[in-house]
C-alpha cells in the first residue's frame, strides 16, 4: 500500500513535470514565428501542440538513459525519484516565472542527482556521465547554434536582397513554419520521452514491470498528452523573452532563427547526439542578432539567461536534495505527502504571483521594456 | 609473477570528431537550403515569361521545392528514428 502511493505520487509528479517541460519549451519552436507574424500565436502554440503529441509517440526507443548514465540505477528508489521531480517542477516553474528559457532535461537531472546524493553521497552519482553528456553539451549546443545562425542570417540576407517578390513572402512562410514542425516533433520525440522512462522506471522499480520492459501504451499516451498540453497552454512570458526580448526579431531574423534551429537538431541527431532544443533556439536567436548590422543584442538580458543555465543544476539539485529530506522526515507516506503539500502551495503562489504581471496571447508582441523604462513608467 | 592488465577504455569528455560532424552537417545544410531557395525563386522569375524559359523556370522550381519538401521530410524521418 505505502510503495503504491509513493508509485502514485511518483506517475503524477512526473506528468504535472512533464506539463511543465511542454509549456516552458513551447517557445523554442515557435517564439521567432510568433515574433515575426508568419502565424497567428494561438495558431502557432496549437500547431506545435499537435507536433509535440504526434513527436512522443512516433519515435522508438525508451530514453531511460537519462536515469542510466547519471546515478546508479541500483541505488534508485521511488522517493528518490519522486524527490527529483520535485526539484525538477520548482525550478521550472520558477525560471518560467522569470521568464527565462533554462532546459526541462538539465532541471530533471539536477533534481536527481540532488535527491540521490541526500540519499546515497557522491557514490550514487555518475560523474563522468554528467560532465560528458549533460555540461558538455550544454556549453557546446548555444555556441554552435549561435555560429550556424550568423551564418544562415548573412546567406538569407543575401540572397533574400536579390530575390525580393510577390513569391518571397510565402517562401518565408512556408520555411519557418515547416522549420516549427521539425523542432516540435524534435521536442516532443526527445523530452516526452525522458518522462515516459522515468514512469517506466518506477514501475520496475515498483516491480510492476519487469526489468528490461518497454513502456507500456497507457504510459505513452499520457505522456504524449500532458506534453501536448503543457505546450498548448504556451509559456507565453518566454516565448516573449525569445522573441523580444533577447534581440527584435525581423523577418529575415526570424526565419534564420527558425532554419538554423531546425538545422543543428537534425545534424546533432544524426550523428547520435541530440543537443537541448532551449540551448539551440536561444543560441540561434542571439546568432541571428550578433549577424545583423543595428540589431542590438540586450546582453544584460542575455547574461540573465545563461546564469540560469549555469544554475540551473545546483539548483534543481539543491532542491531535489531537500524534497528528499523532506520525504524521509517521517516513515511511511506522510513525508511524501508533506513534501507533496509544500511543492504543491510553491506552485501555487508562484502562478498567482505571476497573474499579476501575466504576458498572454494577447499581449506576447507587445514592445519590449527594459527594466529602466518599466521603473520609469512606475 | 604479476598479472599484467590493461587499462579499461574511457570515453572521453569531449567527442571532436562527432562535433565537426555536427558543424559540417549544419553549414552543409545551411549552404543547400539557401542554393535551393535561390534555385526556387530565379526559376520562379521566369514564369511569366513566354516558351522555352517559361517551361524550364517552372520545372527548375518544381524540382527544387521537391528537393526541399524531400529534405523537410527527410528532417522528420532523422528526427524520429535517431533524435
Amino acid at each position: 500500500m505505502h510503495n503504491s502511493l509513493i508509485l502514485f505520487f511518483v506517475v503524477a509528479g512526473a506528468l504535472i513535470f512533464d506539463f511543465t517541460n511542454g509549456f516552458h519549451d513551447t517557445a523554442n519552436s515557435v517564439a521567432p514565428t510568433i515574433a515575426t507574424g508568419a502565424l497567428r500565436a494561438r495558431t502557432a502554440v496549437l500547431l506545435s501542440a499537435v507536433l509535440n503529441l504526434v513527436g512522443a509517440y512516433l519515435s522508438l526507443k525508451v530514453a531511460a538513459t537519462i536515469a542510466s548514465s547519471i546515478v546508479d540505477q541500483t541505488q534508485v528508489t521511488l522517493t528518490v525519484v519522486l524527490a527529483g521531480l520535485a526539484g525538477a517542477i520548482a525550478w521550472n516553474i520558477t525560471t518560467w516565472y522569470f521568464s527565462l528559457p533554462s532546459s526541462s532535461s538539465h532541471a530533471l537531472v539536477g533534481g536527481v542527482v540532488g535527491a540521490m546524493w541526500a540519499k546515497a553521497g557522491s557514490s550514487g552519482i555518475l560523474w563522468h556521465g554528467i560532465v560528458a553528456k549533460i555540461a558538455v553539451p550544454g556549453i557546446i549546443a548555444p555556441v554552435i547554434a549561435l555560429g550556424v545562425a550568423a551564418i544562415v542570417t548573412l546567406l538569407i540576407r543575401y540572397v533574400g536582397a536579390k530575390h525580393e517578390g510577390p513569391h518571397r513572402a510565402l517562401a518565408d512562410r512556408v520555411a519557418q513554419i515547416s522549420t516549427l514542425g521539425l523542432q516540435s516533433v524534435a521536442h516532443g520525440t526527445n523530452d516526452a520521452q525522458k518522462t515516459m522512462g522515468v514512469i517506466t522506471l518506477a514501475l520496475i522499480a515498483n516491480g510492476t514491470l519487469a526489468t528490461g520492459a518497454g513502456a507500456p501504451s497507457w504510459v505513452v499516451l499520457v505522456c504524449a498528452l500532458a506534453m501536448g498540453l503543457g505546450t498548448m497552454t504556451g509559456g507565453w512570458r518566454i516565448i516573449r523573452t525569445l522573441g523580444h526580448g533577447l534581440t527584435k526579431l525581423d523577418n529575415n531574423q526570424g526565419i534564420a532563427a527558425q532554419l538554423s534551429s531546425a538545422i543543428v537538431i537534425l545534424s546533432s541527431s544524426h550523428v547520435g547526439l541530440p543537443l537541448s532544443t532551449t540551448f539551440v533556439a536561444t543560441g540561434s536567436v542571439v546568432g541571428t542578432g550578433v549577424a545583423t548590422r543595428g540589431r542590438k543584442v540586450r546582453w544584460s538580458l542575455a547574461s540573465r539567461v545563461i546564469a540560469a543555465w549555469l544554475v540551473t543544476l545546483p539548483a534543481a539539485g539543491l532542491v531535489g536534495a531537500l524534497s528528499y529530506g523532506i520525504a524521509r522526515i517521517t516513515t511511511g507516506s506522510w513525508g511524501c505527502l508533506i513534501l507533496i503539500a509544500v511543492v504543491s502551495t510553491y506552485l501555487g503562489l508562484i502562478v498567482m504571483r505571476a497573474r499579476r504581471n501575466a504576458v498572454t496571447a494577447a499581449t506576447v508582441n507587445d514592445p519590449w521594456k527594459t527594466e529602466l523604462e518599466i521603473a520609469a513608467q512606475a | 609473477m604479476t598479472p599484467v592488465t590493461t587499462p579499461a577504455p574511457s570515453t572521453p569528455l569531449i567527442d571532436w570528431t562527432v562535433l565537426g560532424h555536427i558543424l559540417e552537417y549544419s553549414i552543409g545544410i545551411s549552404l543547400a537550403t539557401a542554393l535551393l531557395f535561390v534555385i526556387i525563386t530565379w526559376g520562379l522569375s521566369f514564369v511569366d515569361e513566354p516558351g522555352v524559359k517559361r517551361v524550364a523556370g517552372s520545372m527548375m522550381a518544381c524540382l527544387s521545392s521537391a528537393a526541399l519538401v524531400g529534405a523537410v521530410a527527410w528532417g522528420f524521418f532523422i528526427i524520429t528514428h535517431k533524435g
